[in-house]
């Protein structure tokens, strides 16, 4: 996004294991294009830690001991809705990333992946959207039913780019394949996100009605 | 229901009401023979005339003989006012037969007119023109009748034919069409009986509700057209039937309402009813028992029929009985009102009101009648909903053991699922990290081997997570998810793709299983390229065929030759998964024309044709994509 390279991108990050802390830590420093401004061990750690405003990055590791990461996740989505929040997992399995993206979060990264590839993902989420794997893309087509009434719903191009995603073309491919460039692939994948936290919202909204009106 | 009462009794003091005006006379006096008469009697110079006031009762004064002569002397002179037409007018007549005379001239017979049944008849009998004279002028009425039957001569009027005739028209509706109109409804309520008799209950009181009615109508009908001239024995039945009929059923619908459940006595009572209609109808010796009998019952109703109904306090707070009540003590003052008539006590001119009892009882009767049907469709009615209440119940609960038989197949398929997961593991992974652990303590070990091992070890256990992930029965997203995964094995490696993976139709029997499987096949395949084959690009490609989805991975690396590969475990390896995958694989490959590996899994409910390539048949008559330029359009 506003990412410069004169400018480095700041990075706070939450993980409760240590080992696993220190490498993320050594890997954003050994990279010049990052700058580490907080690390914490808890949610409410890094909730205070993050009450006087955000970094452009956030990684949250989704099994903290004292809330789940997941609600850090929401928190700071609704408080810094600018800040790119990347959710830290080990599988990247379907449940998890779905509900770190409904939550607000813009990504997910591997844990135990080769650590190098930490900046290289965070200047991808940067650049408009974290790696999706197909799983993934297919249970966002399969959330947003394209081309219904709801704003929350998918354009039929989104549905285009989220098809070819999940057939595991990469963004470049989809890019090629639909005539567009990278560019707006990675703006439609951005408006995906949204669209995707926005109807977790309704579906909330509409779950409450449901249940008040039963 | 006393309105009611009160409005008969009202309709019946009318003629009473009726006050002779300057062109009426009326004869209250007039003479009989004192001896039995042969001949016309006044051509007998003997015969002495004694004075009889009229109404004449022959049940209380009964004359001599069944041929009853009277005579009645009028005078007419200039002050009497000028009359259009003079007329004779008698309000009843119960009499067998009746012949004028005026001034000995014969101008009316009864029985040229009417068969029978005349007693309710108001006659008006024009005298015509020239027949009287100014002075005195002598009526003479010949009557036929018996005493035990109630005859007798009413009351003679004479005067102007117009006025007469009004007075006749307001007797004749009271006793003529009154009568017909509440025979009309009863009998309407009969032939509804009898509609509602054989559309279900059966019941036999309905059925004689039903019989009452209509034979009252038919009987009142009969006699107001005075259809049969002659007093047949059926038509007697008929009589019986309108009089008496609706009794029986009557005292048995008294007897229920009482909750007063004799069968027997009611089957005697159904057959002494039957007896006497036949008795009656064969004019058999039991005909005057069957008609005394009846009359004893009719007198006896009130009592016969109110006293079970009164000895319950909570049957007399029943709307339906109380109208029953009301319609029984009605019924009994008519009776009493009749029989006072006959004998006498009041002005035997009056009209009958015995005709009413019927209609008025069994009206009164069809509210408790069409209560205990109402009742019974309200029952009819809450059985059926209690009915459906069980039958939802049952509905409830059979949904209730489908629900616990699919949980516990869902138990099932989670524990086969485990199951498999762990022998996956054993094998898999445990043994991987049972390797590396041996390596670890041997003391000797270099550390990338370490860390090579412990990735593919993640690795290995990412596959087994990937396999679990819902793809909707998209083979393509397992082949994307593999692709996924090893972007970076195959970044480094230097490889291009050429992805060409089509939008598959779903594959409802894409198991977790055989997604594995899939996942292990491609991940030999690639890892066998980028180890041996030295290809710069791969091409995959993924496409629906008659039956299947074909999958191919062609590679432009130096190739092999099947028959010359020394170790062949991996190739066997390969076949194995693609039958744990459900599908056949086919290698294509030679020295140096690359290598072409065909995986082909069928839908589960379409044939497979002959001759695909993966069959080992003519591969030519299905091209396998080569390695295209660009991915073709999704």
């Amino acid at each position: 996004m506003a990412a410069t390279s004169t400018e480095p991108v700041t990075i706070a990050l939450v993980e409760d294991d240590d080992e696993a802390r220190k490498r993320l830590v050594a890997s954003i420093r050994s990279d010049p294009s990052l700058r580490l401004v907080g690390e914490y061990r808890t949610g409410g750690e890094a909730l205070a830690g993050l009450s006087g405003g955000a970094p452009d990055v956030f990684l949250v590791d989704l099994g903290l001991p004292d809330m789940h990461g997941l609600e850090v996740v929401r928190r700071i989505a609704a408080r810094y809705p600018a800040c790119d929040i990347l959710v830290v997992t080990i599988f990247g399995d379907e449940e998890s990333v779905i509900g770190a993206l409904e939550a607000g979060a813009r990504g997910y990264l591997l844990k135990g992946a080769l650590e190098h590839d930490i900046a290289e993902d965070i200047r991808h989420l940067r650049n408009g959207g974290s790696p999706l794997s197909p799983v993934i893309a297919r249970q966002v087509l399969k959330r947003l039913v394209p081309d219904t009434a709801s704003v929350a719903q998918l354009t039929r191009r989104e549905a285009e780019i989220l098809n070819a995603i999940a057939r595991g073309f990469t963004y470049a491919e989809t890019a090629n394949l639909l005539h567009l460039s990278v560019q707006t692939v990675h703006t439609h994948l951005k408006n995906i996100y949204r669209k995707l936290a926005v109807h977790s919202k309704t579906e909330a909204v509409f779950e409450a009605d449901r249940r008040r009106l039963l | 229901m006393n309105k009611l009462l009160g409005a008969l009794l009202w309709l019946a003091a009318i003629p009473a009401l009726a006050e002779d005006g300057p062109r009426v006379k009326t004869f209250e006096r007039a003479e009989s023979p004192a001896s039995w008469v042969w001949g016309f009697p006044d051509h007998d110079r003997f015969q002495k005339w004694t004075e009889v006031v009229l109404p004449h009762n022959w049940f209380r004064d009964p004359p001599r003989g069944t041929d009853v002569w009277y005579r009645i002397r009028f005078t007419l002179d200039d002050s009497d006012p000028p009359y259009r037409s003079h007329s004779l007018y008698l309000p009843r007549l119960p009499l067998a037969d009746l012949t004028v005379y005026v001034n000995r001239q014969p101008i009316w017979k009864l029985s040229e007119r009417y068969a029978d049944g005349a007693a309710l008849t108001a006659i008006v009998i024009p005298v015509p023109p020239g027949m009287l004279r100014a002075g005195e002028n002598v009526v003479h009425l010949r009557a036929k009748g018996y005493p035990q039957w109630y005859h007798g001569i009413p009351r003679v009027h004479f005067g102007d034919t117009q006025l007469l005739s009004g007075r006749a028209a307001m007797r004749e509706l009271i006793q003529g069409r009154m009568i017909l109109m509440s025979a009309a409804a009863f009998g309407a309520l009969g032939l509804l009986a009898l509609w509602l008799w054989a559309r279900g209950g059966r019941d036999p009181l309905l059925f004689w509700y039903a019989i009452s009615g209509i034979s009252l109508l038919a009987a009142t009908v009969l006699w107001y057209l005075s259809l049969w001239r002659d007093v047949s024995d059926l038509r007697l039945a008929l009589i019986f039937l309108r009089f008496d009929g609706w009794l029986m059923p009557l005292l048995i619908l008294h007897l229920r309402l009482a909750r007063i459940r004799r069968p027997r006595l009611e089957a005697v009572l159904w057959l002494a009813m039957l007896a006497a209609v036949a008795s009656i109808a064969l004019r058999g010796p039991w005909q005057w028992l069957a008609w005394s009998g009846w009359g004893i019952l009719f007198a006896a109703l009130p009592a016969l029929f109110t006293i079970p109904l009164l000895r319950s306090p909570e049957l007399r707070r029943q709307p339906a009985v109380v109208l029953l009540l009301v319609a029984d003590v009605a019924a009994a003052a008519m009776n009493l009102h009749d029989w006072a008539l006959r004998v006498g006590w009041i002005d035997f001119d009056r009209p009958y009101l015995v005709y009413f009892v019927p209609p008025f009882v069994m009206l009164a009767a069809a509210v408790p009648i069409m209560e205990r049907l109402m009742a019974g469709v309200a029952a009819t009615r809450r059985m059926n909903v209690e009915l459906e209440r069980r039958v939802a119940a049952k509905a409830r609960q059979i949904e209730a053991n489908h629900e616990q038989l699919r949980e516990a197949q869902r138990a099932q398929a989670l524990a086969d699922e485990r199951r498999r997961i762990m022998a996956d593991m054993h094998d898999g992974l445990g043994a991987r990290l049972l390797s590396l652990l041996s390596v670890a303590q041997s003391g000797n070990a270099r550390p990338e081997e370490l860390s090579e091992g412990i990735a593919a070890a993640l690795d290995d256990l990412r596959l087994t997570i990937d396999s679990v992930q819902p793809v909707e029965g998209d083979v393509g997203v397992v082949l994307g998810n593999v692709r996924h995964r090893m972007r970076s094995v195959f970044e480094r490696a230097g490889i291009k793709f050429l992805w060409n993976v089509s939008t598959l139709p779903r594959m409802d029997d894409l198991t977790p299983e055989r997604i594995l499987a899939i996942q292990r096949i491609f991940l030999e395949v690639f890892s066998n390229t980028i180890k041996h084959s030295g290809a710069r690009t791969v091409a995959v490609s993924a496409a629906r065929v008659p039956g299947a989805v074909r999958i191919v991975i062609a590679d432009d690396g130096r190739g092999f030759e099947p028959a010359a590969v020394r170790n062949g475990n991996g190739l066997a390896n390969l076949k194995l998964r693609a039958a744990q995958a459900g599908g056949t694989l086919l290698i294509d490959s030679g020295a140096g024309r690359g290598t072409r590996v065909t995986l082909l899994l069928p839908f589960r409910d379409e044939e497979l044709p002959p001759g695909l390539p993966g069959t080992g048949e003519d591969k030519a008559s299905y091209p396998v994509p080569g390695i295209s330029p660009e991915p073709s359009s999704a």
